[in-house]
């Protein structure tokens, strides 16, 4: 008798989740809670999460939970690995730039100075970790891990299909973090389409295979044009604006999905040329999407492919 | 200008969400009684909350829109993109809120096994969000499958 799969979604972090599974028992409700209770440690929103409780401490020591340190630690481990073009402590400059806001009030773009005094908020050397575990940031500073929480929860959900009996798992967490676990139920190993920035959220221009973790990042969802300025939820803590950086989507393919997700925002902030001599220093690999080209870096060469619905031009491969 | 497109793709993407078994909170197999009903999700930090109402006939949803209402009580409705003249003041935007309706349908539908080996697993792109409409649809639903149980209609 085949082994039964298992598939579902859920609601959580602002998005859905999506768990496919084959072998062993049924690890949805297992998944959900788990994701549950990373939310509920890591969500800037929660009044009595960890993050939350960081950013009210006014400067004063917080002990946190091991995930929690977990990703902090990863966050700022990233945030010096990417020179800052992923960085954690970006609050202020999320609150002020809130898509959602700007949605709702049709508020203009941020007028220089706030985005000045929110920049004077913003850094991950604004906070520090103890000895012990313990964080504790500037007082007017606020973390913000949305750019790595749910690269961290697929791949404890992957973990946690695993450690149930599963053979094989796709997680998707939003579509912009993917965890894999073994291969598809035919054995063949799991692809995942890289979306089109020009068309919608089913239709891919190429596409790869995944043993791993991959993070896509791109600045065409939770965005709006006011003022001829484009305004969406990416930021390059450069300027304190939204990336402009002419690289539209950037899909990351690391060991794990936390360093993924701060990668693929990183490669979005600082462009083509950066980003592929960042793969080149550090062994992370990715297809970078612009306004009309495919780019791959010279270690997904074999794996990615072209998808034959789009009329778009051949992969070229990034100089090396 | 022209709402249908809002409400079309909704219902579709209602009918994914059924089949998708996203709504693990309640029992999907209930039955859903006729009627409208209506789902409201937790407010977000600006105190605006997503409500959807469902239009179902003869156990199926033949309808359905999904408003945001502002913490001052204001809708903002199929009207998002669009001044107060009706206009299309963002066009960008105005896709955008399409295009995300219309993706919930992407969700389920990745659910079903797929049986060429070319096609692809999942696709990833920039994170969709879909918080306040998930909520309110999973509300909205519970409320016909309750409404069903105690042999009751919708308020019409």
């Amino acid at each position: 008798m085949p082994s039964a799969g298992h598939a579902g979604s859920f609601a959580a972090m602002g998005t859905v989740m999506t768990v496919r599974a084959h072998g062993g028992p049924d690890p949805l409700p297992a998944c959900r809670a788990l994701v549950e209770q990373l939310e509920d440690l890591l969500s800037r929103f929660r009044t009595h999460s960890d993050v939350a409780r960081l950013n009210a401490a006014n400067g004063t020591w917080t002990a946190v939970h091991p995930h929690t340190d977990a990703v902090l630690a990863r966050a700022v481990a990233c945030a010096e690995a990417t020179d800052g073009a992923y960085d954690p402590v970006l609050g202020a400059l999320v609150e002020l730039w809130s898509v959602r806001t700007r949605m709702i009030r049709d508020l203009p773009p941020a007028e220089p100075a706030d985005v000045e005094r929110a920049l004077g908020r913003c850094g991950w050397h604004l906070l520090e970790r103890d000895a012990g575990g313990r964080y504790r940031l500037a007082p007017d500073a606020r973390v913000d891990l949305g750019g790595i929480a749910k690269g961290y929860a697929a791949d404890r959900v992957r973990d946690l299909c695993a450690d149930l009996g599963a053979r094989g798992a796709l997680v998707s967490f939003g579509s912009s973090s993917v965890a894999t676990l073994g291969t598809r139920p035919d054995g063949r190993a799991w692809r995942v389409g890289l979306r089109d920035v020009h068309g919608g959220p089913a239709e891919h221009v190429a596409s790869v295979t995944l043993t791993g973790s991959l993070s896509t990042s791109g600045d065409y969802e939770q965005g709006l044009v006011t003022e001829g300025c484009r305004v969406h939820h990416v930021l390059d803590p450069r300027t304190g604006r939204p990336s402009d950086s002419g690289v539209r989507a950037a899909t990351v393919l690391a060991a794990d999905g936390a360093a993924a997700e701060a990668w693929s925002t990183a490669m979005l902030v600082r462009g083509a040329a950066w980003a592929f001599a960042a793969c080149a220093r550090t062994g992370v690999e990715a297809v970078l999407l612009t306004e009309d080209a495919v780019l791959v870096s010279p270690g997904l060469r074999d794996v990615v492919r072209r998808s034959r619905r789009t009329g778009r031009s051949q992969p070229s491969s990034a100089a090396t | 200008m022209n709402h249908e497109p809002l409400r079309l793709p909704l219902a579709l993407a209602l009918g994914g969400l059924l089949l998708g078994g996203c709504a693990a909170d309640g029992d999907d197999s209930r039955p859903l009684a006729d009627g409208e009903f209506t789902g409201t999700s937790a407010p977000d930090e600006q105190g605006a909350y997503g409500q959807v109402t469902v239009e179902i006939t003869g156990g199926d949803i033949v309808d359905a829109a999904y408003v945001t209402v502002q913490q001052d009580g204001s809708v903002k409705d199929e009207d998002y993109g669009t001044g107060a003249s009706g206009e299309v003041a963002n066009e960008d935007y105005y896709e955008k809120a399409q295009d995300a309706v219309a993706a919930f349908e992407v969700y389920a539908a990745q659910l079903v096994e797929v049986d060429d080996p070319d096609d692809v697993d999942v696709v990833s792109g920039a994170t969709l969000s879909y918080d306040q409409f998930v909520e309110a649809t999973k509300a909205a639903l519970d409320a016909a499958r309750d409404a069903a149980e105690a042999g009751s209609t919708g308020q019409e």
